[in-house]
């Protein structure tokens, strides 16, 4: 009983003598001020289940103190996002061998994953993207598989899976899916080529070759469709180039170098209500945004762990209002802005 | 009961009233602290043939409290207090239920003056006694443990790093009655300097063993053994000519040991000097040359004192043992292509004995073929011969040799290894020992998720002059994995010549004859096993079945021992609960023939709580 006494008075006490050392609160970087009246805001970051799940409520407390607090999944390495018409954010993980499903609207969040299937494992997922029935398309990097989910998370099929089990492609990562035309395309990283497929996925063209001239690959990556012209992220090229779906090279933007305006480590590719292109560079931390014509508009980002900084990032993905959510794969999460362009007010919430 | 009420209450509402507290603690300006730790409460039962019947409510748990004072480089602490700890806590499957503390305090880590202490002590933990080749016998007992270690890390002056150890144990053979008591002290200094680029290294170390062995193999009276020593040496480095390193050193080294076995007194003490010198040059890239030589100015003392430091009794009264010893050895290396080299070795060790001198010389070479392929796997071999003579002539040719493959063959993973060496000399000029060894391996996947690996080992190895004076084991084992499924089998066999020891059985130091042993046991066994496991979800089950059995002679006497162990355990997780039952049957017999076994039977049900508290 004396133990018991003794717990009584030392924890109060202690707690009572506890520091209330607050972590100093990084604040959010400035809002960027363009030309035109355009802005670019910093709006959140999310990195865990934590963020989007319910306030526990009097029951559930009760349940936290008896039973421990709930595993919550987190971001381990993410890689890509898509968000849905839902404005679900949909991303891909390699480093926990998933895919997060966040829905701040509803307050749910869903995990998925397939590693210990008998059959069509899915072990590395890199890419994602999604049509427009909220169907969602996964790239596996390494069995060479792409794995469709409905709305729901639930699994449907596996394209480029043969007979033996093994994947047809060698490396797929980048995906884009083109709802209207029934296609989806895939860049198969090892053999520098870009797949259309159908939506049962068989071959209909493959598009480039390997090369550093206009139209040719070197470890193509992210793959963003607008209209009937793609944009590849062409890594080892360090450019994005743009071509037709028909494989017709239009135009390239950025090039090799450590300055603004050049593409070192080409990450990410996405495209606003303008027609600007975001491209991520992974090994500056930066966002540079681009016109058509690949000349700079501006620029976000920087090295580092505060709001606005990135590192390592990766995939891009931009809504129809204009949210731009950048993949901060070495911070763990996910990092939301908003651009306002000439046209536009502001958009509704995640 | 009422007592292990009381501090499990405690031990909750501690960690109960701690929830609020954020993730850390801080006390003042410069303390922290984490703790963190798991409580278990549940019904479990007992009961066998030669227990006590009995049932009741148990309580246990274990903590782990950690921090720091100002900066963790300047006082940081770990403390782990448990209790109860046994099966009834899912995570540790002893037999008994063990209570204890550990704990460690640094201080000055990362400065010229670091320094820690820490302590231990445990009551009614379970061990093993060893027996070569198996797991062993299943032990219960408690001892403590103390070490000190502080050092002198000034730049540019010679750094300094003193310990001190001691530890006492004791522990009994479940289904043999008397307990076994050791205690052992140890202090070292340790000193680096460089100097001139000279790389000295001086050490001094004071050792003292006592340990209390009962009768526990049959005919066996009481044992009573001590030993002490102190070691003083120093050695120097330095680069020499053609990319080369000169190393020497001296050492001198004093002990004194002490046996009683009944009517059986033995005694040994005395002191060595080794004098030792070497160069090793590289006068081409593809070339290396060394020779290295070795002055003992008491070789049977070097042996003897070997043997104590492994835990065993002192050699037969052989005072007016003494020879010295000198041995010298080149060694040369040269690398012909990528794939191979040869080697050639040449040595002569002479023994200066009262009655005259003894003198072998050893001539020997060996080719090693290395070959490596990402698609076709890995295969090198190395295999030599040796020539050896004295005085009286050729003493014969060895032969050593090693193979290892491996290789991936449509999903089979293959691999193999064979190690074989004859006459190689020991300490003693006129003591060779002869060994093999192999081992083969296979792994495969079928399909996704299902693998199947196996593999077999064999060892042998004794003194070749003493036919019967060796040690052998034999073994195999075998798994298949489906996905979260799993089940397992292994068998082993172990035969030869062992000493006794405070932890069991072991097998006789390499070079030692048995002629100089006070003490020896002729031991066989056997040992099988086999179990499964699956997890499915928040479930996790696990059962395992081994038993092991053999005997041990001690003289003319011959003891046997047989143990049986039946574990199953199922466990459900819900958030950081887990919901736990258990059951455990064991028996164990040890000591002559006919000796009365020891049946414990075990079950729980229950849970436990894991907190992290802040």
């Amino acid at each position: 009983m004396l133990l018991v006494m003794a717990c009584f008075l030392c924890v109060p006490s202690l707690q009572a003598s506890k520091k209330n050392k607050q972590q100093p609160v990084l604040a959010a970087p400035p809002d960027l001020l363009l030309e035109g009246g355009r802005k670019l805001t910093y709006e959140r970051s999310f990195s865990s289940e934590k963020e989007v799940r319910k306030k526990p409520g009097f029951f559930g407390k009760i349940l936290n103190v008896v039973a421990g607090e709930p595993d919550m999944h987190g971001l381990v390495r993410p890689y890509s996002i898509a968000v849905d018409s839902r404005g679900r954010a949909i991303i891909t993980d390699p480093g926990a061998g998933g895919v997060h499903i966040f829905d701040f609207e509803q307050k749910k969040y869903k995990f998925i994953e397939r590693y210990e299937k008998g059959r069509d494992a899915m072990l590395v997922p890199q890419c994602v993207a999604v049509d427009a029935q909220d169907n969602f398309y996964v790239t596996d990097s390494k069995v060479g598989k792409i794995f469709v989910f409905n709305a729901d998370g639930k699994y449907q099929r596996a394209l480029g899976s043969l007979k033996g089990g093994e994947g047809f492609f060698k490396r797929p990562t980048g995906i884009a899916v083109d709802s209207a035309a029934q296609r989806i395309f895939v860049s198969d990283t090892l053999r520098n080529k870009i797949y259309m497929l159908d939506m049962q996925g068989s071959v209909l063209r493959t598009i480039g070759k390997s090369g550093q001239d206009d139209g040719e690959f070197d470890y193509p990556t992210e793959l963003k469709l607008e209209g009937n012209e793609l944009a590849v992220v062409d890594a080892l090229n360090f450019r994005v180039q743009l071509v037709s779906d028909d494989g017709t090279f239009k135009t390239s933007i950025g090039k090799i170098g450590d300055s603004s305006g050049t593409t070192f480590r080409p990450k990410g590719v996405a495209i606003d209500s303008e027609h600007h292109y975001y491209v991520v560079d992974g090994l500056w931390g930066v966002v540079q945004v681009f016109d058509r014509e690949g000349r700079l508009l501006y620029y976000f980002g920087g090295r580092g762990t505060a709001p606005g900084d990135f590192q390592l990032p990766a995939g891009v993905f931009i809504d129809r209002n204009d949210r731009i959510f950048v993949v901060d794969s070495f911070n763990r999460r996910i990092q939301v802005f908003h651009y306002f362009g000439q046209k536009q007010g502001t958009g509704s919430g995640l | 009961m009422r007592l292990q009420f009381n501090i499990a209450f405690g031990l909750a509402t501690l960690l109960l009233l701690a929830f609020p507290v954020a993730a850390q603690l801080d006390v003042g300006d410069n303390t922290n602290f984490n703790l963190s730790g798991n409580l278990s409460f549940g019904y479990n039962g007992s009961f066998g043939d030669t227990v006590n019947s009995g049932h009741g409510i148990a309580v246990g748990g274990q903590g782990q409290l950690t921090g720091s004072y100002y900066n963790p480089n300047f006082l940081s602490f770990r403390m782990q207090p448990y209790y109860n700890r046994s099966q009834s806590n899912s995570n540790f499957q002893s037999i008994s239920n063990s209570s204890g503390f550990l704990g460690q305090v640094d201080l000055f880590r990362g400065s010229s003056f670091p320094a820690a202490i820490s302590y231990g002590k445990s009551m009614e933990g379970s061990g093993q006694f060893g027996v070569p080749g198996l797991s062993g016998l299943t032990t219960h007992g408690g001892g403590q443990s103390f070490g000190l270690t502080w050092s002198e890390l000034l730049p540019d002056l010679p750094s300094l790093t003193a310990n001190y150890s001691s530890n006492t144990d004791h522990s009994e053979i479940f289904g043999n009655s008397g307990e076994t008591h050791s205690s052992s002290r140890v202090f070292s200094l340790q000193s680096l300097y460089t100097i001139d680029g000279f790389h000295l290294n001086g050490n001094y170390m004071h050792q003292l063993q006592q340990a209390n062995f009962p009768g526990i193999f049959a005919g066996q009276a009481t044992t009573d053994t001590s030993y002490s020593s102190n070691t003083l040496s120093l050695q120097a480095t330095h680069k020499f000519l053609l990319n080369g390193e000169w190393g020497g050193g001296i050492s001198h080294s004093s002990f004194g040991g002490d046996m009683r076995n009944g009517n059986l007194t033995s005694n040994n003490d005395g002191s060595n000097n080794l004098y030792n010198t070497g160069v090793t040059i590289n006068p081409v890239p593809k070339l290396s040359l060394s020779f290295t030589s070795n002055y003992y100015s008491n070789v049977f003392a070097t042996l003897q004192q070997q043997f104590l430091l492994a835990g065993g009794t002192p050699f037969r009264n052989t005072q007016d043992w003494s020879a010295s010893a000198l041995s010298l050895n080149g060694f040369a290396f040269y690398t012909l292509t990528s794939h191979i080299a040869v080697t050639g070795n040449w040595g002569r060790q002479t023994l200066f004995l009262p009655e005259g001198t003894r003198a072998v010389s050893r001539y020997g070479g060996s080719v090693n073929f290395n070959y490596a392929q990402n698609f076709l796997g890995s295969f090198n071999f190395s295999v030599g011969a040796v020539e050896m003579a004295n005085e009286a002539g050729n003493q014969g040719a060895g032969l050593t040799g090693t193979i290892n493959y491996s290789r991936k063959i449509n999903g089979w993973e293959l691999g193999a290894g064979f190690n074989y060496s004859q006459y190689v000399q020991t300490l003693f000029a006129t003591y060779t020992t002869s060994s093999y060894k192999y081992d083969a391996s296979v792994r495969r996947r079928f399909g996704d998720g299902l693998y199947w690996t196996g593999s077999f080992f064999a060892n042998h190895s004794g003194l070749t002059q003493f036919a019967g004076m060796s040690n052998r084991s034999e073994g195999f084992n075998t798994s298949l994995l489906v996905r979260r499924y799993s089940v397992n089998a292994t068998y082993t066999q172990a035969s030869g010549t062992s000493i006794l020891t405070p932890g069991g059985l072991v097998e006789v130091p390499t070079g030692v004859p048995s002629d100089l042993l006070s003490q020896e046991f002729q031991y066989r066994s056997r040992g099988f096993g086999f179990g499964g496991s699956a997890t499915m979800k928040r479930w996790l089950w696990t059962t395992n079945y081994s038993k092991s059995y053999g005997n041990a002679a001690g003289g003319s006497t011959l003891s046997a021992f047989d143990t049986r162990t039946v574990n199953a355990k199922l466990q459900y997780r819900v958030r950081k609960m887990y919901f736990n039952a258990g059951f455990t049957r064991f028996h164990q017999t040890f000591g002559a023939l006919g000796s009365q076994p020891i049946d414990y039977n075990t079950y729980f049900v229950g849970f436990s709580r894991w907190f992290n508290v802040f």
